[in-house]
């Protein structure tokens, strides 16, 4: 390679430079070879002692501080660089030199020299560099509208957000919307990693660069803020570091700001010159997803808020106590997401001794008929109070619905049955079943179960419609049973069309005596449930009304008094322990 | 079937280390776990009278004495509960009498929770049976005990269908969801339920024997992090935010056409079951209160299940389980293999529900 040529182009390089150590080589005149290598990648060779034997031009300017006839150094140094591997990919190293990146091939020639092509790699390093971040930022972006609008919660989707935001955009995190309610202020902040922290605040605690966000200010673009001092948020750190530098950005929403996305980041932990420096444009689409995910949570609480006060009425009561009686129920609505149907039950306690309940159906389903079950269990309130006698409750209900039933529309009729409870000093009840139209109430009498058949017409259906009454004494530990056709006309079984029917249910309920109301409710609407094909059900009530279990004594045993805690769950709204 | 034994045998009592302070002046720990454990003949033998009073004058009196809500919870009431299951297993208690017990079981627990005022102040839990599954009172005292860890609960109650519970997330927004399952066979559908809730940003937490006792079907299902104990679960909220759950390993497709076919004949199953108890010499198994073809129904339930987690021991020990019940019950043994040989025929082409078959008869004869 390093033959003597004719040409008498001296090598500058050698002939400039040359340490007294090694050996010093020959002057030598270029050849045409070296010629030709010059217009080639940087090239270069050194000798099985690791000295630089011949470099063509490229590789003299690619690495200005290496000199032919001088022992090499450096990342290419012999003594550090690995025996040869088998493999190219191995057999390649890759460097910075002189503020560029290089690639260097190294490739094993005779005699123990060793030739080095070295590659300027600092453009294709940068290509590569731009996209992965362009590709980091699409992915984020994906992964930010992939994940915010999943839930319909405020809160739920600003911990979104934190998260989100925290793990790409900043060190730590502060997000403040308006709460639903009350003009008050939520904010929720979390740095990378750790948990997110939520509280209230309002307008006049917030720092100017914030409040003038969540007020809507004339650009999107994020506002870089250096003073967030005595923010609501900054107590509930650890924050990174006490001078932490931020952008604030406005959230847009439906016409007003969603909210305010304040970004910290750690003033210690990044050098000044890159601290200012927020991806604008990635933290700008990052606001818009976040805002609209926000907005829409807003607006879906709002109706959520509305619909719950209305719908609150509506939902199956809360048993009351009623010494001497055990109540139980048991309500599952077809409409399972509202918890609101046609079928309705209440009971009520008068100042006496006599208690009042009801379980009926109105005709249809979901939110009218819900609406409907609303105002009749209201007129029922209103007329117990001037007609005790359960016939003559039926009657007055059936005129007041046909009054209040639009002229233009068929009346909306419902089934019912209407009673009264009293408590016997046996420890039994006495009933008073008055019915309209409605399926017959069963009596649990020990393993025995039996109708109680009223009769009676459809209420809110003619003007002058009869009912009718009957008596019936619950000796102790005895039931009786209201059941709306949800669950005899339950239809499933073995192929999915059979219906429930009367029969399953009293032998459902018949070996029930030993069960206290409650359970007798839970035991009816488990036998329901199993039954039923998966899908569409009808809405299913239950009302149990008992004359209290006698309970054997332990022999020997003196029973001290204990305060009543016979509270029953209420088996429709979710119940709150706390 | 209403099996109380497998209703609550998942808190486990061994590690009560986490029980927390009572109000009262508190006794030494050995001290309070004799009062507590001297305590517990008397509350069964209340629970068997249905004597509601007399059971939560017990408890109120144990916590009128120093002994801390967690420790009644978790070493009375849960151990008194498995006790239930295992006279109604026995046939020694009739279901009734098991249906009661558990309703003042539930009472009690109200108790104790009526007598505890903590903050709720370390975030909101929200505790469902999945849709489908009734054995609540675990739950409820698992809701409880974590209010006495300052969480604030809301229980949706027993079989909560899916749509309310993810309609529920959306309101709230709670911080957890927790969810309960004492049988397996109600976890293929609540894959759905999981799913749903985790899209919501809710991370969910499974505890209950119907995810086995390792806690492999809460890791099929792909849920957050999965609580073998009480205290394993308060200890597991208190190290939130969980990491990303692992991708669940997809069902092998045999496995989950298996289970869509099983679930398919369920009907088919049953009736051919019936049949054969009809015209076979063995006596029908009436074992519970139920219709027979809701045991049976039960039995294809936990078939099917087997073969959605490829697991034949699921199967094996349910056979088992209606084994010793059935005998305790003077059914004769050859009714249960006539059930079995029923399902075979009807499933000749299932080659997976074909081994749980077999691993079901070997279960069956392994036990008197």
């Amino acid at each position: 390679m390093v033959e003597q040529g004719h040409d008498v182009d001296v090598d500058r390089t050698v002939a400039a430079t040359g340490p007294e150590q090694v050996e010093r080589p020959a002057l030598r005149a270029r050849t045409l070879a070296d010629r030709l290598l010059d217009g080639a990648d940087g090239i270069l060779a050194h000798d099985h002692q690791g000295v630089v034997r011949y470099m063509n031009a490229t590789a003299l300017a690619l690495l200005p501080d290496v000199r032919v006839g001088e022992l090499l150094g450096g990342a290419l140094d012999p003594h550090h660089v690995e025996q040869p591997a088998t493999d190219a990919a191995s057999r390649a190293t890759e460097f910075t030199g002189g503020g560029r990146r290089l690639r260097a091939r190294r490739q094993a020639l005779p005699d123990g020299w060793i030739a080095w092509y070295v590659d300027d790699v600092t453009e294709q390093h940068a290509r590569l560099d731009n996209l992965l971040a362009e590709r980091g930022r699409s992915r984020f972006l994906a992964s930010a509208s992939r994940r915010l609008g999943l839930s319909l919660h405020p809160g739920r989707t600003a911990k979104t957000v934190v998260d989100l935001a925290a793990a790409e955009l900043a060190h730590a995190v502060v997000i403040v919307w308006p709460a639903v309610t009350g003009g008050a202020l939520e904010w929720a902040a979390g740095d990378r990693g750790g948990a997110v922290r939520s509280g209230r605040t309002d307008v006049a605690a917030l720092p100017e660069p914030v409040a003038a966000a969540l007020r809507g200010q004339e650009s999107d673009a994020p506002l870089l803020v250096d003073d967030l001092d005595g923010a609501p948020w900054a107590e509930s750190g650890p924050w990174p570091g006490a001078a932490t530098v931020g952008a604030v950005v406005s959230l847009p929403g439906n016409g007003v700001p969603a909210g305010a996305l304040v970004l910290l980041r750690n003033a210690d932990a990044v050098s000044a010159a890159v601290a200012p420096a927020v991806d604008t444009a990635l933290v700008e689409e990052f606001a818009q997803r976040a805002g609209i995910a926000m907005a829409a949570a807003a607006l879906y609480a709002r109706q959520v808020r509305t619909a719950g006060v209305l719908r609150g009425s509506l939902l199956q009561p809360a048993l009351p106590q009623v010494p001497g009686l055990t109540l139980g129920a048991a309500y599952r609505p077809s409409d399972e997401g509202m918890l609101i149907g046609g079928d309705f039950y209440d009971v009520v306690r008068s100042s006496g001794a006599t208690t009042t309940f009801l379980l009926g159906d109105v005709c249809g389903k979901g939110v009218d008929a819900a609406v409907s079950t609303g105002r009749l269990r209201q007129s029922v309130l209103a007329l117990r109070r001037v007609e005790s006698d359960p016939v003559r409750l039926l009657e007055m209900l059936n005129a007041t619905m046909i009054d209040a039933s639009p002229a233009d529309r068929a009346p909306q009729f419902v089934t019912l049955v209407l009673g009264t409870a009293t408590p016997l000093p046996d420890g039994g009840v006495r009933l008073v079943l008055a019915g309209g139209g409605h399926l017959p109430p069963l009596l649990v009498r020990g393993g025995r179960v039996e109708h109680v058949d009223i009769g009676g017409m459809l209420v809110g259906a003619v003007p002058d419609a009869r009912f009718r009454a009957c008596t019936v004494d619950l000796a102790p530990g005895e039931s009786c049973v209201l059941y709306s056709d949800g669950v005899t006309e339950a239809h499933g079984g073995l192929d999915g069309r059979q219906v429930f029917g009367e029969e399953r249910l009293a032998t459902v309920l018949a070996g029930c005596d030993v069960l206290p109301a409650p359970g007798i409710a839970e035991r009816i609407a488990q036998h329901t449930d199993r039954w039923l094909s998966p899908g569409y059900h009808d809405d299913i009530a239950v009302l149990v009304l008992q004359a209290p279990i006698p309970v054997p004594r332990a022999a020997g045993r003196h029973l001290h008094s204990v305060h009543d805690l016979s509270v029953h769950p209420d088996p429709v709204a979710p119940e709150e322990i706390s | 079937m209403t099996s109380a034994a497998s209703a609550t045998s998942t808190p486990s009592t061994s590690t009560p280390s986490t029980s927390t302070p009572s109000t009262s002046a508190p006794l030494s720990a050995s001290a309070s776990t004799e009062a507590v454990r001297a305590a517990a003949d008397e509350y069964l033998d209340a629970l068997g009278r249905g004597d509601e009073l007399r059971a939560v004058e017990l408890v109120t009196g144990l916590l009128d004495a120093g002994s801390s809500p967690q420790q009644v919870l978790l070493e009375l009431v849960t151990p008194a509960q498995m006790c239930v299951g295992q006279l109604w297993e026995s046939g020694r208690w009739s279901v009734a009498q098991e249906h009661a017990a558990t309703c003042i079981a539930e009472r009690v627990v109200a108790a104790v929770g009526a007598r505890t005022r903590r903050t709720g102040s370390r975030g909101h839990v929200v505790l469902s049976c999945l849709d489908g599954e009734w054995h609540a009172l675990t739950a409820r005292i698992v809701g409880e005990v974590l209010k006495l860890h300052d969480w604030r609960v809301t229980f949706l109650g027993a079989s909560v269908p899916p749509v309310h519970l993810v309609s529920f997330l959306h309101q709230h927004g709670p911080d957890v969801v927790a969810l309960s399952a004492t049988l397996p066979i109600r976890l293929p559908a609540a894959r759905q339920t999981v799913v749903a809730a985790q899209r919501t940003g809710t991370p969910v937490l499974a505890g209950g024997a119907g995810f086995r006792a390792d806690g492999c079907f809460a890791r099929s299902l792909g849920v957050d992090a999965w609580a073998p104990t009480v205290p394993d679960a308060v200890a597991l909220l208190d190290r939130l935010p969980w990491p990303e759950p692992a991708v669940p390993r997809p069902a092998d497709a045999g496995a989950e056409a298996e289970y869509a076919g099983v679930r398919e004949r369920r009907g088919r199953l049953v009736v051919a079951a019936l049949e054969n108890l009809r015209s076979g010499s063995g006596l029908p198994v009436q074992l519970a209160d139920s219709a027979l073809d809701d045991d049976l129904g039960q039995a294809v339930d936990f078939l099917a299940a087997a073969a959605y987690f490829g697991d034949r021991g699921l199967f094996a020990d349910h056979v088992g389980w209606l084994a010793r019940v059935s005998a305790s019950r003077g059914a004769s043994e050859a009714a249960l293999a006539g059930v079995l040989d029923a399902f075979g025929a009807e499933l000749h082409d299932f080659p997976f529900a074909q081994a749980c078959l077999d691993a079901g008869r070997e279960a069956a004869a392994g036990r008197p």
